[in-house]
C-alpha cells in the first residue's frame, strides 16, 4: 500500500477550504507553528467564552498588546496602516513580511468599513465615509513569543461565512491553475488577500452583533518558509 | 502619477498606495508608440486598487509597447495572481526579488533586469549575495510561483 501523495501548500489550503465550505470549521494542522490545538479543542467543546470579542487574550491567553485603534471613518485607514507599519518595523520584521501583513490588514479594514455595514453598495472613493451604528471598528495588534496577531472587529456581524469562504476557495482553485479572473463586482480577491499571507486565521462571529478576524503571523521567518507551511483556520459562529 | 512625453515615448511614474483613493488620470496617447511605466515607488496595492489598475490599463491598448520598470514585489504578486493584470502589450523590463538570510534575518531587494537576470529562456539569478555578516542570502520567494508571469 503506498502513502497518499504529499499535498502542496496550495492544495492543502484548498482541501481545508473545501471542508470549511462543507461545514467543518476547525482546522489545526500539525505542521503549523501556531498549532492552536488547545484552542481547537476548546472550540469543539464550545468552551471559549466571548470568542468573538476583539480582545485576542480571550482566545489565546496573555499577550502583549501593542496597538489599539478605533475606526469611525474610512479616511482613517492610511493612518492606521502607517502606525501598524512602524510597529512591525520596530519588531525587526523583514520588509516582505511587513508588506504582506499590511496587505492583509488593508483588506480587513476595507472589509469592516465598506462591506460589513454597506455590503457592496457603496462608493469606495469616499474617504470621509463614516461608519453607521454608533460603535467603531476595532483594529488591534498583539504580540506573543514568536508571533504577531492583527485583529479587526466590526460591530455588525453581517459576514456571510459560507459565501466568504466559497469565494476564497474559488480564488485558490483558479490561482492553482493559472490566475484569478477579476470580473465585474470582484472575485473574492479581498478574502484571498486576507488569508493567503497569514499562517492562522481565526474568525469569530455573532450574527447581527460582531465579526472578528484574528490573523496570525510569525515575527521572524523567511517568506519562502512561511508560504510553504500549512495554514490553520478556525471559525466560530454563535449567538451571544 | 508623474508623466513626461519625449517624442513618441510617454514616461510615467506611479507612486504610493494603489487603492480606492487612487486616481489614474486620462492620458493623451495621441502619437504615443511606447510607454515606459516606472513602479519603483509603489508601496502597496489592495483589492480595490487592483480593479482600478485593470480599468485604467485596459485603456492603453492603442500603445504598441508598454515597458514596466522597477516593479516591486507587491505588484509582481498581483501580476502572478490576477489574470489580465498586465495588458497584452506590456512587457516586464525589471522587477524586484527579495533575498533573505536565515542566519541574520537580513533582507535585500534585488532588481532583476531583462537580458541580465531574466529573458525568454528563463531566469538567471545573481549568485553570491551576502548579508552584513558574510552569510549567504537566498531568494525568498517560491520561485515557481513568483517567476510564473515570465512564462507568459
Amino acid at each position: 500500500m503506498s502513502a497518499a501523495p504529499k499535498l502542496s501548500p496550495e492544495e492543502e489550503t484548498i482541501a481545508t477550504l473545501e471542508k470549511v465550505v462543507a461545514g467543518e470549521w476547525v482546522h489545526c494542522l500539525p505542521g503549523n507553528p501556531f498549532y492552536d490545538l488547545d484552542l481547537s479543542l476548546l472550540v469543539e467543546l464550545d468552551q471559549v467564552k466571548n470568542y468573538a470579542e476583539e480582545d485576542p487574550t480571550v482566545i489565546l491567553g496573555q499577550r502583549e498588546k501593542k496597538f489599539r485603534f478605533e475606526i469611525w471613518s474610512a479616511g482613517q485607514k492610511q493612518e492606521i496602516l502607517s502606525q501598524l507599519k512602524a510597529r512591525f518595523e520596530g519588531l525587526g520584521m523583514n520588509r516582505a513580511l511587513v508588506e504582506d501583513i499590511l496587505s492583509c490588514s488593508d483588506e480587513l479594514i476595507t472589509n469592516a468599513v465598506f462591506n460589513a455595514p454597506f455590503a457592496q453598495k457603496i462608493d469606495r472613493k469616499t474617504s470621509d465615509l463614516e461608519i453607521p451604528g454608533g460603535k467603531p471598528v476595532i483594529v488591534e495588534l498583539s504580540v506573543g513569543e514568536t508571533d504577531v496577531m492583527v485583529t479587526c472587529a466590526d460591530p455588525y456581524g453581517s459576514l456571510n461565512i459560507e459565501a466568504f469562504f466559497k469565494k476564497m476557495l474559488a480564488c485558490y482553485r483558479q490561482g492553482l491553475g493559472a490566475s484569478i479572473n477579476y470580473g465585474e463586482g470582484g472575485a473574492g480577491i479581498g478574502s484571498f488577500m486576507i488569508f493567503d499571507p497569514c499562517l492562522s486565521l481565526i474568525v469569530g462571529m455573532s450574527p447581527g452583533k460582531r465579526t472578528t478576524f484574528h490573523c496570525r503571523f510569525p515575527i521572524k521567518m523567511s517568506s519562502k518558509t512561511r508560504r510553504s507551511l500549512p495554514k490553520n483556520l478556525i471559525i466560530f459562529k454563535r449567538e451571544d | 502619477m508623474n508623466q513626461a512625453k519625449e517624442g513618441d515615448i510617454l514616461k510615467i511614474e506611479i507612486d504610493g498606495h494603489i487603492d480606492e483613493e487612487s486616481v489614474f488620470p486620462e492620458l493623451d496617447l495621441g502619437g504615443v508608440n511606447k510607454m515606459v511605466v516606472n513602479l519603483d515607488k509603489v508601496t502597496a496595492i489592495n483589492s480595490v486598487g487592483i480593479r482600478e489598475w485593470i480599468k485604467w490599463s485596459k485603456g492603453l491598448g492603442s500603445v504598441a509597447t508598454i515597458e514596466i520598470h522597477h516593479c516591486p514585489k507587491v505588484v509582481v504578486d498581483q501580476v502572478n495572481m490576477v489574470a489580465g493584470f498586465l495588458p497584452p502589450n506590456a512587457k516586464m523590463e525589471s522587477f524586484y526579488v527579495p533575498y533573505y538570510s536565515d542566519d541574520s534575518g537580513e533582507e535585500k531587494m534585488v532588481l532583476f533586469k531583462r537580458g541580465e537576470h531574466f529573458g525568454d529562456s528563463g531566469v538567471t539569478p545573481p549568485g553570491g549575495l551576502k548579508d552584513s555578516e558574510g552569510n549567504e542570502m537566498e531568494i525568498d520567494v517560491i520561485e515557481a510561483k513568483y517567476f510564473k508571469f515570465l512564462n507568459g
